[in-house]
């Protein structure tokens, strides 16, 4: 198979594969996120009150420490003023029971200064002179306490807490001092850091930012005022929040201050790292799970994938195959559900569709060749024959239609037909509409096309058709020729019947005059034979008549001349003139009509003349001796019917359709030993209808026939203007111009 | 107007016109004859006729040529003469036609008895 580059990209997996990481992921990191989010936060909490809780405790922890050893020195002190001959041992008391208590300084007033220290546990007491330099007693005149730290000759702190001795317990006025010197050893072990996280501790400073304890003995020794560190000059600020700083070694740590009410400040330091262990922990399990969740995804997306995302695929081959007319293909997909059951459908669709195809290319080689026979038969008729859509656009003419526009039928395909072809129709143009399935047919059509008058009989076969087939086909006779020699031969038979005129007027005149001046001479024998004579020419005028009105009726060329036509009138006299035939065949004919007084209808005189002469005529000459002819006029009030009702052989049923056509009389009439030539009712039926009337004959009810015809009734509004006929002064083939009135 | 006695016969088809000429004279009528349109007119010079018989399919100068040129040159004296047309076609577009350029009336000769002719003659005198 061929086209392998257009083949789809298994686009559907990826996209599948995507959206389980996606849909597995998304709720994982946005949960990890919150979680980590709402840990650190809580984290944060918990050490800030485990921070504040503890240097508040450890802040009272310090307070207890100081007064401890304040209470001390104020017991001496209190001891010196009412014995002081007591101070030696009590000092010696002292130092022995507060190992942190190094030295002891006892000033006076006078001057004397002794200084107390403890010796291998033995009490040593230097007695000196108070340093003029030294104000300590300055300092303590008026206060209660004084608090400082030094440091002593190693460098370690030593907090010093001065009192003053007065006379009498509460006087301002002081006698003396106690200075004590503690080291901070005591202090230290004093502050525990249970409670805190591996590697926290905590530290004391004084008021002024000067370190008083520190657990780690060589940082305690090499810095002595570290007010620059954050937490510390926090303190020093008066601010105790707990935050996270640089410690005073650089480390990245979370520090708590809180001040003690003897004014010594005590930090509390705890590693960041530390404090957030747990968190990191927990960062670490949600990675984990995000992992896990990554991991379950692809393995829940490549399941799916293999489950189904490789069958649809194996669809979109399929389909692709199609596309490219291989429908031989079979869709192999076993996974027992939906997908299953359309690569079932799909499979017979395949099949189907290449039977269909295998079929439509057998049918379409017979097409082909019907279409070549259809084309030959086509291009091989005499008449033109052109194939337009259902908008008139010319898909096909043949030969003979393109030579009657004197055009090439490749020069007038795609074209609109009205484009070239546009007959008239009784003088207007004929619209073509291939809307309406059907055949229409149009004769005598008129085609012009330069000096050329084309006459056309055309037949319009509108197919039921949709857009770009075939709407119609359009079948044109040219009939220019076969209407001139029709013409011609109504000429031939116009201008015989007008030359036999010629003749006949000469015998008939001659023949009259015979009979009217010679009959005298003649004997009863020639009488008889010239009245033989003048009724063969009476015949004979009567044949070339008709004749002469047949080449009218069939050239179209019949005269109407509509007059107001006093009918009773004329159907009265009309039935006088038969009498006498109808006496010369002992046969009776009446008149009867319905109407009071005339009636009138718009009709040509001549023509209806002529009718009533065919009508009564055959009646006449149909009807056997002694039988009886009516002439029957009825008004009603639209038309007038005239009957003529007879007693002769009537016509049979299966001839009467054929009766008012050319050249046609019943057989019977034949055998009957009668003559006509048939034109009577053809040319009757011609001039009734030409006048809007209708004429026919009746059902046959066994004792003769009825032929009857009608016409309009004069109707004054519509005919106005209509002249009445005078029929009263008739001289046979004579016409007088009216005269107007 | 009365006594209608002159009449012109012009019918180029000699026994038409005897049979015609025989009827009119015989009932009284004082008749002249031509077969064509330059006898008509040469007759006209030295007869005046009260009604003229003008038959319409003449060699040469046709019927209606003749009568439109009677009709409309008083020089032939025919202004007031009754001009009846003679014709076979039938047609009565002719005879109209004829009637609009100055006729009376026509006769198909085909259909008229020439014993007929003075009751035509009558006829016009009949106004």
């Amino acid at each position: 198979m061929g086209g392998g580059a257009n083949i789809p990209k298994p686009k559907l997996s990826r996209k599948l594969l995507a959206s389980f990481l996606l849909v597995g992921l998304l709720p994982v990191v946005i949960a990890g996120c919150v979680l980590s989010i709402v840990a650190l936060n809580q984290l944060h909490q918990d050490a800030n009150a485990k921070q504040q809780a503890i240097a508040n405790q450890l802040s009272g922890r310090v307070d207890d420490y100081l007064n401890k050893d304040t209470g001390s020195l104020l017991y001496i002190a209190k001891l010196y003023t009412s014995y002081p001959n007591l101070l030696d041992q009590s000092l010696s008391t002292l130092l022995k029971q507060d190992s942190s208590l190094e030295k002891v300084d006892v000033l006076t007033t006078n001057g004397d200064k002794k200084t107390a220290t403890l010796n291998s546990g033995q009490l040593q007491i230097v007695t000196s002179k108070i340093d003029s330099s030294d104000t300590t007693l300055d300092q303590l005149s008026g206060k209660s306490k004084m608090l400082s730290v030094g440091r002593d000759g190693s460098n370690n702190p030593l907090v010093t807490i001065g009192l003053p001795i007065t006379p009498v317990s509460g006087s301002t006025k002081i006698i003396g001092g106690i200075i004590g010197y503690f080291n901070s050893v005591d202090l230290t072990k004093s502050l525990p850091t249970s409670g805190l996280g591996q590697g926290g501790y905590t530290y004391v400073v004084d008021s002024s930012g000067n370190l008083v304890t520190h657990p780690d003995l060589g940082f305690l020794q090499a810095h002595i005022q570290i007010s620059d560190i954050p937490a510390v000059a926090g303190f020093l600020g008066g601010t105790y929040q707990t935050k996270q700083t640089n410690s005073e070694n650089g480390d990245d740590v979370l520090s708590t201050s809180s001040n003690t009410l003897s004014g010594f400040g005590v930090i509390v330091e705890e590693p960041t790292e530390q404090v957030y262990a747990s968190y990191t922990w927990y960062m670490q399990l949600a990675i984990g799970v995000g992992i896990a969740a990554i991991i379950l995804c692809v393995l829940a997306g490549l399941f799916f994938k293999t489950k189904f995302a490789r069958p649809i695929r194996r669809l979109a081959l399929g389909a692709q195959r199609i596309t490219q007319k291989d429908f031989s293909q079979k869709i192999d997909i076993s996974s027992k559900d939906e997908l299953q059951d359309i690569a079932a459908a799909f499979n017979s669709i395949g099949s189907d569709i290449d039977k269909l195809v295998t079929d439509q290319k057998s049918n379409n080689m017979s097409l082909t060749f019907e279409q070549s026979k259809l084309s030959n038969i086509i291009n091989s008729v005499s008449d033109g024959v052109i194939a337009v859509d259902r908008y008139g656009n010319t898909i096909s003419l043949n030969p003979p239609a393109a030579k009657l526009f004197n055009q090439m039928p490749m020069h007038l395909k795609g074209k609109h037909v009205t484009d070239y072809f546009n007959p008239t129709h009784d003088g207007s143009l004929l619209k073509f509409d291939f809307k309406e399935p059907g055949i229409y047919s149009y004769t005598d059509l008129m085609l012009n096309l330069g000096e050329k008058t084309t006459y056309l009989d055309i037949m319009i076969a509108v197919l039921e058709s949709h857009d770009n087939d075939v709407a119609a086909i359009i079948t044109i006779h040219d009939q220019t020729a076969s209407r001139e020699l029709s013409f011609m031969k109504l000429d031939f038979v116009a201008i015989a019947a007008h030359e036999l005129r010629t003749p006949l007027t000469v015998i008939s005149g001659y023949l009259d005059l015979l009979n009217n001046e010679a009959i005298k001479e003649l004997s009863v024998l020639n009488i008889e034979n010239l009245q033989k004579a003048i009724v063969g020419t009476n015949q004979l005028r009567e044949l070339i008549n008709k004749l002469l009105n047949i080449a009218r009726i069939e050239r179209g060329d019949m005269e109407i001349f509509i007059d107001k036509l006093n009918i009773t009138q004329l159907v009265q006299k009309n039935v006088e003139q038969h009498m006498t035939v109808a006496a010369q065949k002992e046969q009776t004919l009446s008149y009867t009509s319905n109407a009071k007084g005339s009636v009138y209808v718009p009709a040509d005189t001549a023509s209806i003349v002529e009718v009533l002469n065919n009508l009564i005529g055959n009646a006449l000459k149909y009807t056997p001796k002694g039988g009886r002819i009516q002439v029957n006029v009825t008004t009603a009030s639209d038309h007038v019917r005239v009957d003529i009702l007879d007693t002769g052989p009537g016509v049979p049923t299966d001839l009467r359709e054929k009766l008012f056509t050319k050249f046609y009389r019943a057989e019977r009439s034949l055998i009957a030993g009668t003559r006509g030539t048939g034109l009577g009712l053809f040319i009757s039926k011609t001039i009734i209808e030409l006048q809007h009337g209708v004429i026919g004959i009746e059902e046959d009810k066994g004792n003769g026939s009825i032929f009857y015809f009608t016409l309009p009734t004069y109707n004054s509004e519509r005919d106005d203007g209509l002249i009445e006929k005078n029929i009263s002064g008739g001289i046979h083939g004579w016409f007088k111009k009216r005269t107007p009135r | 107007m009365a006594g209608l006695k002159n009449v012109l016969l012009v019918e180029d088809e000699p026994m038409i016109r005897d049979l015609y000429r025989i009827a009119l004279a015989d009932s009284g009528y004082t008749v002249e004859v031509a077969d064509n349109a330059d006898e008509a007119f040469t007759k006209l010079g030295k007869f005046q006729p009260d009604c003229i018989f003008l038959d319409v399919m003449l060699p040469g100068t046709s019927g209606l040529e003749i009568l439109t040129e009677l009709r409309s040159n008083p020089a032939h004296g025919c202004m007031d003469a009754k001009i009846v047309i003679l014709t076979n076609l039938a047609q009565r577009s002719v005879a109209d036609n004829a009637m609009e350029h100055g006729a009376d009336g026509y006769v198909i000769k085909a259909d008229i008895f020439p014993r007929d002719l003075p009751k035509v003659i009558k006829s016009l005198e009949e106004e």
